[in-house]
Formats: C-alpha cells, sequence, structure tokens
C-alpha cells in the first residue's frame, strides 16, 4: 500500500532546510521575500529524469489533439520526462496549460490533461507546441483548490478567472491570453529577478509575495536548475503586478512544512490512464492550502502550493531589519554546509550534464531492456515502437465526431 | 457544436448530413423502388459504421498492420474490408451488379466514417477530463440508416397521400 501523501510531504521536509530570506535590498520590491530550500543531505546521484523544456529541445513533442483539455505528448528518449503543474505549452496554436505534474515515462505516447489559456484563440489540430512559459500563481493556486474540490477545473471557469486577472494586472489581450501578463510586466520582473539567484544545490524555493506564500519544490537540484526561472517568474509576476508594501513574515513562513502536511491529509489522486505507470499526482486543499504534488517510487519529486497568510501581513520597511539579522546568521552558521553542498552539487551536475547529452531520439528496443518496463495500458497510443500515430482519413470527419460524441 | 452542449443539441447540429442521406433514400428510391436496393445501403451504411469502420481501426492500431506503408494502409485497408464484405454478402445473396455498386459505396463510406468516428471515440476515452457520450456513439450510426429508410418511404407516403387527395378531390 502506498504511503499517504502527507507522510511523505512530512519526511521529505524534514530532510529539507529553510534558507536565508533573500529580498530585493533597495526596497522595490517591498512586497516579496524568497527562501531557498535546500536538502539536509545530498545523496551522489542525479536524477535519471529530464524537465520539459529541455526534452522539447531533444526530441519530446507536443501536439494539439484538437481538444481544449488535451494535448499529446510523444516521448522519444530513454529517460523520463517531468512535466511541471500549469506549465504553459506555446506554439502557434491555444496556449494550454498542463492540469498536474506528472512523468512521462521513457519512448511512451500519452495524452496529457491541460486546461486552455487562451479562450480567443482557436485549436490547430496536429499543431507542434514548441517550448514551456510560467504560469502566474494567481491561476494555478485557483485550478489546484478546482481540482482538489472537484476533481476537475471547469474550463469557463478558467477562462473567466483569467478575464478578471487581466483586467486587475492591467494587462490586455485580443487573445484572453493569461501569457499577457508578462508581456505588460515583462520589463519589470526581467529586473527584479536578479535580486534571487539560485544557490548551488539548492532544490525549491517558498516565496512570500504581500500576503501569500507559494512553495515550489522538487526532488533534485538539477531540476529545480532547469525550471527555476519558471519558478521565479510565477511568483514574482504577482509581486509586481500586485503591488502592496507588506510581507508575510518569517515566523509564519517556518510554520509553512506543517501547514502543508496537514493539508494533504485530504488528498484526492488524480487518475491519468494514459501516464498511470508515471507516478501518482494528487491535488490537495483545505486550510488556507491548495496545492499538489507528484510522487513515483514514494519519493516526492515535484511539490507545489499556495498558502494564503491573510491579516498576517507586515509592511517590509518593519521586516527589513530583521530580515537582514536572520540572512546573516543563517549564513555565518550554515557556511560549512553550504560549501560542502556547493561541492557535491558540482560533482553531481557534472554527471547529469553527461547524462542529458547522451539523450537523443531513439527507437525503443524491442526486446529487454526499457521495454520491459512498459505497461500497454493506452490501447492504440501506447505501442512502444515509433510506429505512425493513429492519423484519421479525413480531418473534418474526425472533428466532426470528436464534437458529436463529447458529453456537456 | 461546443463541449458544453446538450444531446439533443448536438443531434441538431448532424441535421444537414441527416437531410443528405434522407435525399439520397429518397433518390434511390425514384430510381429503383425494389425495398432490396435501399435495405442494402442503409445497412451497408449502419454496418460499416458500427463493425467494420472500428474494425479497420482495430486492426490497424492494435497490430504490426500500423508499422506498413508508414501508416498510410488505412485508406485501402478501409475499402478492402468494405469491399470484401459486399462481395462476400453477393456470393451468399447473388446480387444484382447495380447493387453490389451501390452496397459497396455505402459500406465503404460507412467504414471510413466508423474508422474516424472510432478514433475519436478513442481519442476522447483517453482523456482524463472529457466524457464520451455512448448514446451518441450507438445512435447516431442507426440514424443515419434510418434517415436513408424514411427518404425511401417518404417517396411511398407522398404517392399515397397524392392517390388519396385525388380520389377525394375527385
Amino acid at each position: 500500500m502506498p504511503a499517504p501523501l502527507s507522510r511523505i510531504v512530512e519526511d521529505h521536509f524534514r530532510d529539507t532546510v529553510i534558507g536565508p530570506p533573500t529580498y530585493d535590498a533597495t526596497g522595490n520590491l517591498p512586497n516579496m521575500v524568497v527562501y531557498p530550500l535546500y536538502p539536509a543531505a545530498l545523496g551522489p546521484e542525479p536524477p535519471g529524469m529530464i524537465t520539459l523544456s529541455q526534452g522539447l529541445r531533444r526530441g519530446v513533442r507536443l501536439t494539439d489533439t484538437g481538444l481544449v483539455s488535451q494535448v499529446h505528448v510523444d516521448n522519444p528518449l530513454a529517460a523520463p520526462v517531468l512535466v511541471g503543474e500549469s506549465e504553459i505549452l506555446e506554439g502557434p496554436t491555444q496556449r494550454r496549460s498542463v492540469q498536474i505534474s506528472c512523468v512521462v515515462p521513457p519512448f511512451r505516447r500519452a495524452s496529457l490533461p491541460v486546461n486552455c489559456v487562451e479562450a480567443g484563440q482557436p485549436t490547430q489540430y496536429q499543431a507542434e507546441f514548441t517550448g514551456a512559459a510560467p504560469c502566474p500563481w494567481y491561476l494555478r493556486s485557483f485550478k489546484m483548490e478546482q481540482l482538489a474540490h472537484h476533481g476537475e477545473s471547469h474550463q469557463h471557469r478558467i477562462w473567466e478567472r483569467i478575464r478578471d486577472y487581466l483586467h486587475h494586472a492591467g494587462a490586455t489581450s485580443g487573445t484572453q491570453d493569461v501569457g499577457a501578463v508578462f508581456a505588460t510586466h515583462g520589463p519589470d520582473v526581467d529586473s527584479l529577478a536578479g535580486n534571487f539567484p539560485l544557490e548551488p544545490g539548492q532544490t525549491g524555493a517558498i516565496c512570500a509575495v504581500g500576503q501569500d506564500v507559494f512553495v515550489e519544490l522538487y526532488s533534485d537540484p538539477e531540476l529545480l536548475e532547469d525550471q527555476y526561472d519558471q519558478v521565479l517568474r510565477s511568483a514574482l509576476v504577482e509581486a509586481v503586478a500586485h503591488p502592496t508594501r507588506e510581507v508575510t513574515p518569517p515566523e509564519q513562513v517556518g510554520k509553512l512544512p506543517n501547514s502543508l502536511a496537514f493539508a494533504c491529509r485530504h488528498s484526492r489522486t488524480m487518475d491519468s490512464r494514459s501516464l498511470r505507470d508515471g507516478g501518482r499526482s494528487q491535488v490537495f486543499a483545505g486550510d488556507g492550502v491548495s496545492g499538489s504534488a507528484l510522487v513515483t517510487g514514494g519519493r516526492l519529486v515535484h511539490l507545489a502550493a499556495h498558502k494564503r497568510y491573510w491579516g498576517f501581513g507586515r509592511p517590509f520597511a518593519d521586516q527589513v531589519g530583521e530580515l537582514g539579522q536572520q540572512r546573516r546568521a543563517w549564513l555565518d552558521e550554515n557556511r560549512a554546509f553550504a560549501v560542502e553542498l556547493g561541492r557535491q552539487y558540482a560533482r553531481r551536475q557534472r554527471e547529469y550534464d553527461r547524462f542529458r547529452r547522451g539523450l537523443s531520439p531513439q527507437a525503443a528496443p524491442r526486446l529487454g531492456g526499457v521495454q520491459d518496463l512498459q505497461v500497454d495500458d493506452d490501447g492504440p497510443f501506447a505501442d512502444p515502437v515509433q510506429a505512425p500515430p493513429p492519423v484519421p482519413l479525413s480531418e473534418g470527419t474526425f472533428g466532426f465526431f470528436l464534437r458529436l460524441f463529447r458529453k456537456g | 457544436m461546443d463541449a458544453l452542449s446538450s444531446f439533443t443539441e448536438r443531434l441538431s447540429q448532424t441535421r444537414p448530413y441527416l437531410l443528405g442521406v434522407f435525399g439520397a433514400g429518397l433518390a434511390i428510391a425514384f430510381w429503383d423502388p425494389h425495398p432490396k436496393l435501399i435495405l442494402t445501403v442503409a445497412l451497408g451504411i449502419s454496418i460499416g459504421m458500427l463493425l467494420l469502420g472500428p474494425y479497420a481501426a482495430a486492426a490497424l492500431y492494435t497490430t504490426r498492420l500500423q508499422y506498413v506503408l508508414g501508416g498510410h494502409l488505412r485508406w485501402p485497408l478501409c475499402l478492402m474490408l468494405a469491399v470484401s464484405s459486399v462481395v462476400l454478402m453477393d456470393y451468399f445473396l447473388a446480387w444484382k451488379m447495380h447493387q453490389i455498386l451501390l452496397g459497396g459505396a455505402a459500406t465503404a463510406a460507412g467504414t471510413v466514417l466508423g474508422h474516424d468516428a472510432c478514433l475519436a471515440v478513442l481519442e476522447l476515452r483517453s482523456s482524463p477530463v472529457e466524457k464520451t457520450d455512448p448514446w451518441m456513439v450507438v445512435l447516431f450510426p442507426l440514424l443515419v440508416g434510418l434517415a436513408v429508410l424514411a427518404g425511401y418511404c417518404s417517396l411511398g407516403f407522398a404517392i399515397g397521400l397524392y392517390q388519396v387527395l385525388a380520389a377525394v378531390v375527385a
């Protein structure tokens, strides 16, 4: 029987160290403080998986199915690919946001559950997505709440949410694209991102933005390194788009791991038929927390969560002295730990780079090896060898039947 | 037709197609009113959609056939399946040439539609969020067959009505 998520999260945070508060010392961003998360001990082995952004550069293909809620992924690599919750898929078609974190096993074709984040843009059947972009936390936490409460996120509510969000953030988009907020606030986000550099060995970050706290945690620092830009921008855009002078104080941030473990007690497993053997994706909400987690082999691979600390915020100006003191104290106390972590990480990084360089699209072996790991549970979409995908005889009739047979 | 529409709304959107099939039934009634012909067409199109199309899809995508011709075997396979079924029926029922041709065309059209409908159902079923409407999946092919029959019967109905009205007037 798999371990409950609350215990996995509790154990993971027990082995995680909350780093020193990082903030914009010039005071230009008085509503954001970032706390890096470090593993208490870093193992010698780098992860055997890559992120979606890396995968796309190495032959992973994401194609539009023509359905608003679904995107096809084809992983021709010999390594699993981690697709992060809410990553926005970009391409010459309607932009989508991945619904839950999941792992696409090697040599696997599958369907990814997604949400449309660009209501005014029609879908283009079989158009390819070429990149992944960050999704603002405002939308992410709403989606997580929807999933945790109802088991699905209603598309029309997401569109409504995006419309309100763009309005409040002062962004305009002819196609109601949530990414417009980055177009509007991009220059500010770019200039402020330098205040929060990625530290060697870091596996996650807690971002206190106003009276909200966003946390994102990966199993390995290599995965965070690939995703850090997205992790940071996802939170930073909220700080820029909704400027305040208050921020959640460090003593509340310190209570976050317990709140998360508590909220995880009432989690919901999201069943993805085509990625069943790629891990367990769970969503949870309660006690002001909403989040999602991906667990494979009893290990937490990715956790993303949001907690509201409404009413606990204090002016940044009142806290800046205390934050600076805490930062200096942490760095003094943990100097040896940081140096050792950096050294171990550098060694792993070299190995991980070699692993990534060795990945290229290939046909799956027909006998033994990786093929043995595959479970043929997807009918025609799960053939391990590079078979041509099922193609309709006429795209017109296929689209007609898709619309006709889809239950509202 | 959007994802949120009801069964009747979605069905009403198929009206042009059903009217087209109805017209084909009517045309057959004008051409050759023998019921054999219209039954061949109605059964051919329904069976093509319900049985032969899904069978072709299953044969292609769950066997090694998918690798043949780089995935382009689907057209020849669907047509071959339809034609061979008609030839088999002809062997048992000794059809006339025009019945074979019409039955072949109707079955081939039904098989092509059934293949694409089958892929659409698989696509929807592979999604964790989309729901398939099983009633529509079963009823639409039957409705197409019934629409052909309705077109055929409407001619007899119209002639009968004309004669009744003519008798009343006379």
